[in-house]
């Protein structure tokens, strides 16, 4: 270790630690309304109006500490960047929306699902900012463990049966990562995969362990982000989840894993010296994502097992702008994770609504019922078109960011570029059929009776406001990206 | 530094995989995955021995040994959770959700 171990070094780390510290309190405070409160509607109430605080609070302070340059804490566990604050705050405005959605009545628990909620979110700032193996691997099974208590407390049978795979495949995951970080020391002798002696190490005695190595960790981070071939739990997890938990899945832990892949990634390849071709694999990985996740989505009924195949579709366009290892590709990651971030929570918060108040499971049930609320059937719409990546809507401008990032990068060979940009245009012509299976039978398919109008309320008002941000971005999508080519990449 | 432990903590990992590989019972895959993490633990410390005046594998070894411990509690209240609504506990018997 350089640094001497001192506790003010210690105590000065904590005043660059204010929104995790906050998000720590919320937990607690969650935790002691459990006890204290047993009436399961006053619960909610106190549960959901501190675990909004707590996540506000945190994405000011967020705001407010945002780090100008890159700052090392505690010996090199964690790192401040601005590339870690945006994603950190993508995380707590994708928690925030999470608690938009939740509902009373889908909620057995308040206060230990609001509990897991925070402990997820707090798992993901501490893994976003991690820089040491140890940091790395305890933040990410706080993100981990919480998901599969989330997942187990879901509806019923089928919650416990996902839980019960999500976790097996999940830990299993873990510990072969685990094994892997212990042969990365035996190659590097160090855990601190940002420090020039990681680095060094691993370019002058490069031995098949390390390759091994990095092979299992990778292989961690791409469950996590439920990319090919690791995304096996990602549908199971979605269906039997809540419509709000499932939002939170494919959102949170996804944008978290990408932030942390792209820092261990650039690690790994040595900054283009590795001999092994990073490029290449990361862009056949998303290729077989993207391609996997769509074709699997073609023959879904449920509505939101659609919508976990198409986030592992979305998993490998996200995985695609990792490919150029430049900052054009990273700022493309950034806008589109923003962007997926919106259309997803566009898509599920009217998914949620149709299956709260009319009992909208499958993907026929949607059949003529737009005119129970035209406004969330547009959003729907836009939400989907947007996924897709079609104008007048942010995606497409992500989905431009993206590929021109990747047409001008120069880190896999011309002819491999060109696959990887034939084959992901083709993939969103196929995407056209599945995203447009909800909006068809919104709009076109007839039913006998008429539909019952939905309710108007707090979760239509965020759908409708998510969908005017979609448009928003396409028009205007200098706000975002003036503000992400503010932030620099630092390893 | 010998390479026995080496081996042997390769053995462990194979062991562990093999395990959650062929075994159908959720109780016996966590066994094995408890394997894999003890392989890992043995690895850190036998590999700290290149650096007598570090401890970080060590610490890397204490805090694997929290993390199996969690992940133990939480997958077998899991499992408890399963068994009450299954009446089982080997994952392939168990089918609710599926593409239909």
């Amino acid at each position: 270790m350089q640094e001497a171990y001192s506790i003010s070094e210690v105590k000065g780390g904590l005043a660059y630690l204010l929104p995790e510290l906050t998000l720590t309190a919320g937990i607690l405070l969650i935790i002691i309304a459990g006890i204290i409160w047993h009436n399961k509607s006053r619960l909610w109430e106190i549960s959901i109006t501190l675990f909004v605080i707590t996540v506000l609070m945190a994405g000011f302070l967020t705001v407010y500490a945002w780090p100008q340059n890159s700052i090392r804490l505690f010996f090199g566990f964690i790192q401040q960047t601005d590339f870690a604050a945006y994603f950190k705050l993508l995380v707590l405005t994708g928690c925030a929306l999470t608690a938009g959605m939740s509902r009373k009545k889908s909620v057995e628990h308040p206060a230990e699902y609001f509990t897991l909620v925070l402990s997820v979110a707090l798992g993901s700032t501490l893994f976003i900012t991690s820089n040491h193996a140890l940091m790395f691997l305890l933040s990410l099974e706080l993100i981990s463990l919480p998901s599969y208590m989330l997942t187990a407390l879901g509806r019923g049978k089928g919650g416990a049966e996902a839980g019960l795979k999500y976790f097996l495949f999940g830990s299993t995951v873990t510990a072969v990562m685990i094994f892997g970080w212990s042969l990365l020391y035996s190659a590097t002798g160090t855990f601190d995969f940002t420090s020039s002696a990681f680095i060094d190490q691993l370019t002058q005695n490069a031995e098949p362990t390390a390759y091994l190595a990095s092979a299992l960790i990778i292989a961690g981070l791409l469950f996590k982000v439920s990319a090919v071939p690791f995304h096996l739990w990602a549908p199971d997890t979605y269906q039997a989840a809540s419509a709000a938990i499932a939002a939170f899945f494919s959102t949170v832990p996804k944008l978290a894993g990408l932030a942390v892949l792209a820092k261990i990634l650039l690690a790994f390849h040595l900054f283009g010296q590795s001999p092994v071709p990073f490029a290449a694999i990361v862009g056949v990985l998303s290729m077989a994502s993207i391609t996997l996740g769509n074709v699997g989505a073609l023959r879904q009924k449920h509505a939101k097992r659609l919508m976990a195949y198409s986030s592992i579709a979305q998993a490998g366009f996200l995985l695609l702008a990792l490919v150029p290892f430049d900052q054009s590709g990273l700022y493309a990651l950034q806008f589109y994770s923003a962007v997926y971030l919106v259309m997803n929570f566009a898509t599920f918060y009217v998914i949620g609504q149709f299956e709260h108040h009319q009992n909208v499971q499958t993907v026929e049930d949607f059949s003529g019922r737009a005119g129970a609320s035209w406004a969330l059937a547009l959003v729907i719409t836009t939400g989907l078109i947007a996924l897709i990546g079609l104008p007048p809507t942010g995606g497409f401008m992500a989905k431009l960011f993206l590929f021109s990032s990747l047409w001008s990068s120069t880190s896999v060979s011309p002819t491999l570029r060109l696959v990887f940009l034939i084959l992901g245009l083709l993939n969103t012509v196929v995407a056209l059929f599945y995203y447009l299976k909800i909006p068809y039978y919104l709009f076109v398919k007839d039913r006998q009776d008429k539909p019952k109008s939905l309710p108007w309320e707090l979760q239509g008002v965020l759908s409708v406001l998510l969908a005017l941000a979609l448009l928003v971005a396409f028009v205007l999508p200098g706000l975002l990206m003036g503000w992400i080519n503010k932030t620099t990449f630092v390893l | 530094m010998s390479p026995v432990l080496l081996y042997l903590s390769f053995l462990l990992f194979a062991l562990g995989v093999s395990v959650v590989l062929t075994k159908r019972n959720a109780i016996v895959v966590l066994l094995g995955i408890e394997l894999i993490l003890s392989a890992a633990i043995l690895n850190a410390i036998h590999f700290n021995q290149q650096f007598p005046d570090r401890m970080d594998g060590q610490l890397f070894a204490l805090f694997i040994i929290v993390i199996a411990v969690c992940e133990a509690v939480v997958g077998m209240s899991i499992i408890i959770r399963v068994y009450r609504y299954y009446q089982t506990a080997v994952p392939d018997q168990i089918n609710e959700l599926n593409e239909r």
